[in-house]
């Protein structure tokens, strides 16, 4: 022992060998050594299996939290999918905070991260000091060695020899120890990192999903009121189709009275020609038998007279066809006036339901329909970007869980180590350095777990949420699905207002071509006059050939008979042509019969019709 | 009513073609016919449901028209209607006597024609 105190007295200016050489010295002499050294390897063995414990706890709760939130994240993810309304607002609204919690979460995590990374920065430098307490403990190593060569104690050498051995082992596996601790804890660092990226694009994605929403949303409130605003134009459409409709039905009906009182006006036109062909026919027959006896003046005076008076006669009746011509002209023109503005207007009902509305309704309608579509392949375009996010997620989780073990197993296998080298200082620094990094690493779970309980509950409420926005959506969605029957009903509405345009254009057709038919009959009152015209001419040779009149004959008597007979006969005619005259007029129709004025007899009364018991008229007999 | 073919015989360009624009217009097939003899003939090689014939037409007359028709198998029991001017009994009876279905008074009104005629015709 003295030469030990000479050896340390000698050596005491350098510290760390002073130190090596007195915990030597301590070893040395201490003969519990192999008990306290057992002693140290079972608490070492205790810490380590706690630390694994925690270790193990750590990793459950760390991958039951990131379990929980894929959950959760997929919850979120199938109710995005019909993301509108109020509700999808106050869901993303949720989201954006739920986002803030895990940037908070990342950098609470990466805070941590950082100590941890200090912490075994310091106990890196902690393992270099060992390193230069291995270089003293091996000059100290040496120093026995020597102490042998000048006749130190077997036992002693051998004992110290094998320390030696221990301690040299021991800073072989504490360096690899520090240098995997480095290395892991950069790796973890890196993928935490990673991680961070990963959260970040996630919250990227999630704002432009919420943008998305927003957007989607606005688009269909915009799209419903434009559906609204389709729905009321073919509201509009549909009742300016029936207005035109019925507009079109009584206005055919009007042409078809119209129509009818043409016909039976022409019919008196027809029935008046014929009685003056049969007027002409007498007259003709009877001057024919009465010229070649025309020789006394008597007969000559009477045929002057009748002469005259036919002349007079016939000159009404001729002004009275102009006029009833020139009637009849007005009021075919008023038909056809109103003929074209019913064309006209059929015209612009179809401009107006072919150019404007319908068609614009039906666009809009298709416009809004493709857009609906677009929309919805844009949210499962999203949906499933989420999904790949959330699987990068789920990756990072899982490498965190293995780099978790890789930790608990190096520290496991660090505490083994640093018990094995029965060097208890050293072995009680790793221990407790892991310890308080897995009681960090604890603290933290417990921390992660508070949080995702909070968003947890929040997520909760988000669901809630997201079921009221979904059923908020619920009306557009309906409408949206109503879309394809409004566009099939415009098109068969379209469809049928092209048929009822054609109908009606054929019909128009076919009225205009009887009313120009009509028209080529108004000619006619002309015509009789044309006809009427050489009777004249007749009559008034007649007056000029048998001036002077003398006495009248039979045949003048009988020539006059006959032409009293077809005065009353176009009186009778006359009669009623006035009455059905006078009732077309106060029906409004502008079209007047002849009102053919063969006689002066125009002071004759109307006789009314007499009240008829048959079933179609006093006109009509059915034998 | 449809495919129905209606015979119409008068001497009046206009009327007829105004009677033709009535029951054309009602779905009614017409053949015209000038005069009486020209309906008779018309009338051999066609299948007619109905005559509307005027009275008084040249070559022959409405009642003539008739009897022709009434004569033989083809039209025994087709209706005839007269469209005619002429109210006279003694006409009128002689138009019976003939084999007239009805008699119609110019000028008809053609909702009144064609209810008549829808009327006569066999369903």
């Amino acid at each position: 022992m003295n030469m030990f105190e000479n050896i340390y007295r000698k050596f005491w200016w350098k510290p760390a060998i002073s130190a090596g050489v007195s915990s030597l010295v301590e070893i040395a002499s201490d003969p519990t050594f192999t008990e306290r050294f057992i002693l140290q390897k079972e608490a070492l063995l205790s810490v380590s299996k706690d630390t694994e414990q925690e270790f193990v706890s750590f990793g459950r709760e760390a991958g039951s939290l990131y379990s929980q939130a894929k959950t959760i994240l997929s919850k979120v993810n199938e109710v995005l999918e019909g993301a509108t309304g109020d509700g999808a607002r106050q869901a993303v609204d949720f989201f954006e905070l739920l986002i803030a919690d895990f940037e908070q979460l990342i950098a609470k995590d990466r805070n941590e991260v950082t100590t941890l990374i200090s912490e075994m920065t310091g106990l890196s430098g902690q393992i270099e000091t060992l390193f230069r307490h291995r270089e003293v403990i091996d000059d100290a190593a040496r120093l026995p060695l020597a102490l042998l060569k000048i006749g130190f104690r077997v036992e002693g050498a051998s004992r110290l020899q094998a320390i030696t051995k221990i301690l040299d082992a021991v800073g072989v596996e504490a360096s690899v120890l520090g240098k995997k601790v480095v290395a892991s804890t950069n790796a973890q660092f890196l993928t935490l990192e990673t991680a961070a990226i990963s959260m970040k694009e996630l919250i990227l994605s999630l704002h432009g999903m919420r943008e998305e929403a927003d957007r989607t949303q606005s688009e269909t409130t915009i799209r419903i009121h434009e559906l609204k605003r389709h729905v009321e134009q073919l509201r509009e459409v549909r009742l300016d189709q029936d207005k035109v409709g019925q507009e079109i039905e009584a206005t055919g009906k009007e042409l078809q009275q119209e129509f009818n009182r043409v016909v039976m006006a022409l019919q008196y036109h027809d029935i008046t020609r014929q009685q003056l062909e049969h007027i002409a026919e007498t007259f003709e027959s009877t001057l024919s038998g009465s010229m070649p006896s025309v020789s006394s003046s008597e007969s000559a005076a009477l045929l002057h007279q009748t002469a005259k008076i036919q002349v007079h006669q016939t000159q009404a009746a001729l002004g009275s066809l102009k006029m009833a011509g020139k009637e009849f002209q007005q009021g075919m023109d008023q038909i056809l006036c109103r003929a074209n503005d019913l064309e006209r207007n059929v015209m612009n009902f179809q401009s107006f339901c072919r150019n404007e509305k319908v068609f614009e309704a039906l666009q809009g309608l298709e416009a809004l329909q493709s857009m609906m579509d677009e929309r919805t392949m844009m949210k499962q375009g999203i949906s499933e970007a989420a999904c790949l996010i959330f699987e990068k997620v789920t990756d990072c989780t899982s490498t965190l869980n293995e780099l978790t073990l890789d930790l608990r197993i190096l520290a496991i296998n660090a505490q083994v180590q640093a018990a094995n080298a029965k060097h208890h200082e050293v072995v009680e620094m790793l221990a407790k350095e892991m310890c308080d990094v897995s009681n960090a690493i604890k603290r933290a779970a417990e921390a992660l777990t508070l949080d995702m309980t909070a968003i947890m509950k929040q997520l909760a409420l988000a669901a809630r949420a997201w079921k009221l926005g979904t059923k908020q959506s619920k009306e557009g969605r309906i409408i949206h699905k109503e879309v394809p029957h409004c566009i099939k009903l415009l098109t068969e509405i379209q469809e049928k207002v092209t048929i009822g345009l054609a109908e009606s254009e054929s019909l128009q057709a076919d009225l205009r071509s009887r009313i120009v038919f009509l028209l080529g009959k108004v000619n006619f009152p002309l015509v009789a006059s044309d006809r009427l015209l050489p009777v004249l001419r007749f009559f008034r040779e007649v007056e000029a050939e048998t001036q002077p009149m003398g006495e009248h004959s039979e045949v003048s008597l009988s020539v006059l008979a006959s032409m009293e007979t077809n005065y009353t006969m176009a009186s009778e005619r006359k009669v009623h042509a006035l009455a059905v005259t006078e009732s077309l007029e106060t029906a409004g129709l502008p079209v007047a019969p002849i009102t053919v004025n063969l006689s002066d007899s125009s002071q004759s009364e109307v006789k009314p019709a007499a009240p008829s018991g048959e079933e179609f008229g006093d006109n009509i007999e059915l034998f | 009513m449809m495919n129905k073919t209606i015979l119409i015989a008068d001497d009046s360009n206009s009327l007829r073609q105004m009677v033709a624009m009535t029951l054309t217009q009602a779905g009614y097939q017409v053949i015209e016919a000038v005069h009486g003899q020209d309906a008779v003939e018309k009338a051999v090689d066609q299948t007619i449901h109905l005559v509307i014939t005027d009275l008084n037409m040249p070559v022959m007359n409405g009642i003539e028209l008739i009897k022709q028709l009434r004569s033989g198998t083809t039209h025994r029991f087709t209706p005839m209607l007269m469209l005619t001017t002429e109210s006279d009994a003694t006409k009128k009876q002689e138009g019976r006597a003939a084999g007239a279905t009805g008699w119609i008074l110019k000028p008809f009104n053609p909702d009144q024609l064609l209810a008549v005629i829808k009327k006569v015709l066999p369903a």
